[in-house]
């Protein structure tokens, strides 16, 4: 339970102090010659029925005086938008994915099953963001983290597209290194991918290589694994089929909680997607969330109360 | 002589010539017999008048003496009159209650000083009290009624004043008590019945505006002690006007009961016609008891 707006109580606590200060100051003795003058009036407050008609008056005045606190009380919660922190749909959409394909020869295949997959799914997501980065060498940003789904759908289908025609065009960036599937800075530089740091956001990387490294590497891959441990972001990695340099990879992702998954065919991308995606929601639930929504019920049954209050003490004060 | 211009002014109006005459009349017939005191001298006292003074008879005792005769001839109208807060009211007719009691102290201190008799007046409110010593002219009763123009902040205090008196003044006088709608408590009765001993009494009492007359309308009506507006819930209920009258009543009753026993005249004054009537049937009263 928090309060939004809860700048929006000044301006209220303002009037009800410059209303009260209003009614104190307007409590002043009669002017000379605005009444008749009455004495000896001690004579009526002695009789029964004064003192019955006083009690009566100020227990209205006493229900009037609540009605308007509570009118003013519920104002304030309804005005500084009081709100509940716990979500109520178990869906929480607040993922980064970063696909990080590693566009050698070797890995075409797979990189266009992934593309796909997510250019699929990318028309069912709400919330969750997805980033692109292809590497061989050197990494290149195809298009950072974005919710905007037409415009992955579209980036992703394209690079479908380019990989099956072998285009240089699409990925080119990616060979300004030494050697090729520098798998530790491909990695790193996914890391390095992610924004709003202090969110509680699920970081997930798809990691698509085949960990057939070639050169020299500026990251090794347990050091850019590291970063990822450190920045708690998922590694989820994607292999064309179960080698000794897989095994390595697999252990190293373990680190990071995520899996490695391999496979021959598009059937398998797919799985593999549908399971991270699984594996992710579970992850999800656990965490914190920014969502609020706002309390009217507290407020407005408060205003209610308040209303209904006053009526009835002013419609029996007014008796 | 602004105030009892307006007094002789108002004698005119609510007085037929007639009434003035009787009104004069009583007053006479309630001092005949008074003049046969026997003569003789007497150690001065304070208060007394130096005209008095047998300077040759003073000289001879060595310590000064009065004629008594001459003193005791001269009779001596006591106004004692509350002036605090509660003298802002007003009395059912609207008029302020302390425009009431200069009106009916005016009355008995002219036809006194019409008599060449002495008119003393003792006023205060329950802070304090002043005495004024007795004179013979319109001037000084002028003055005196001056006094009660500007009521105090003070609540009223008869007994208080009554105490005064008892304390204060040691001639015997003709008192005319002109006071609230007060309830007597039993120190009041114990006051008056002392004073009885010494002085001729009149009780005159004045009415209070009801809040709750429905003659009122929405007229604001204020509560002289707390300067606060009578709220409407109040002043619209039947059943507090009709218990108010109630206890008006039975406090009327009493307090008559209460004189009577005391043998002292008392009247109510709820309204300014009704003084001059109201004054003649009191001194009419007086003289009947007296008889």
């Amino acid at each position: 339970m928090a309060l939004t707006n809860w700048w929006m109580l000044i301006p209220i606590l303002l009037a009800v102090v410059a209303l009260s200060a209003l009614f104190v100051l307007r409590d002043r003795p009669a002017e000379p010659g605005s009444g008749l003058l009455a004495a000896n009036t001690d004579r009526m407050r002695r009789t029964p029925r004064f003192v019955r008609l006083a009690r009566d008056h100020r227990r209205w005045m006493l229900v009037q005086v609540i009605a308007v606190t509570l009118l003013v009380l519920g104002a304030s919660l309804l005005s500084a938008r009081l709100s509940d922190a716990a979500g109520g749909d178990s869906e929480q959409h607040n993922r980064d994915v970063v696909l990080c394909l590693d566009v050698s020869g070797s890995m075409q295949e797979i990189d266009a099953g992934l593309m796909e997959s997510f250019a699929e799914l990318a028309g069912e997501l709400r919330g969750e963001r997805i980033g692109l980065v292809i590497w061989d060498s050197s990494a290149v940003m195809k298009f950072p983290l974005t919710n905007d789904y037409t415009f992955i759908a579209e980036q992703l289908e394209t690079g479908v597209r380019e990989l099956e025609d072998y285009s240089y065009n699409w990925s080119r960036g990616t060979y300004e290194g030494n050697g090729s599937s520098l798998i530790g800075d491909g990695l790193a530089s996914c890391v390095l991918r992610f924004d709003r740091p202090d969110e509680p956001r699920a970081r997930t990387i798809i990691l698509a290589t085949d960990n057939l490294v070639n050169g020299d590497a500026i990251y090794t891959l347990p050091q850019a694994v590291e970063l990822a441990v450190d920045k708690e972001i998922v590694v989820h990695a994607v292999a064309p089929r179960m080698r000794e340099e897989t095994r390595e990879m697999r252990r190293q992702v373990a680190r990071t909680g995520g899996l490695t998954y391999t496979m021959d065919d598009r059937t398998g991308v797919e799985q593999v997607v549908g399971s991270i995606e699984t594996m992710d929601r579970q992850r999800l639930r656990g965490l914190p969330t920014a969502t609020a929504s706002d309390q009217r019920a507290p407020g407005l049954v408060l205003v209610g109360l308040g209303l209904i209050g006053l009526f009835v003490a002013a419609w029996r004060l007014r008796q | 002589m602004a105030l009892l211009t307006k007094v002789k002014t108002r004698m005119a109006i609510h007085a037929h010539r007639k009434v003035r005459g009787l009104l004069d009349g009583e007053y006479q017939s309630f001092h005949s017999g008074r003049s046969m005191d026997f003569q003789d001298l007497r150690e001065y006292v304070a208060g007394d008048d130096v005209k008095d003074l047998d300077w040759k008879a003073s000289a001879r005792k060595g310590e000064l003496l009065v004629k008594r005769y001459h003193a005791e001839r001269k009779h001596t109208i006591l106004l004692v009159v509350g002036r605090g807060r509660s003298m802002a009211g007003l009395c059912p007719d609207r008029t302020p209650k302390n425009e009431i009691a200069i009106f009916a102290a005016g009355v008995m201190g002219y036809l006194a000083t019409k008599h060449s008799d002495y008119v003393g007046m003792v006023y205060g409110d329950a802070e304090e009290v002043h005495s004024v010593r007795p004179a013979t002219t319109e001037l000084a009763l002028e003055r005196m009624l001056g006094h009660l123009v500007e009521p105090t902040s003070a609540a009223g205090d008869l007994t208080g004043c009554l105490d005064y008196v008892t304390r204060a003044i040691r001639r015997r006088t003709i008192m005319v008590v002109i006071t609230d709608d007060v309830d007597l408590s039993e120190e009041d009765e114990r006051l008056l019945r002392l004073l009885r001993v010494q002085h001729e009494i009149l009780f005159l009492t004045l009415a209070d505006l009801d809040p709750t007359d429905p003659g009122l309308e929405s007229t604001p009506v204020i509560d002289a002690d707390t300067w606060d507006a009578i709220p409407a819930f109040l002043r619209n209920d039947a059943q507090l006007h009709a218990e108010i009258a109630a206890a008006d009543a039975e406090r009327h009753a009493r307090r008559r009961r209460t004189l009577e026993r005391l043998g002292i005249a008392g009247e109510h004054i709820t309204g300014e016609d009704q003084v001059i009537m109201t004054l003649f049937r009191l001194l009419e009263r007086h003289r009947h008891g007296n008889d």
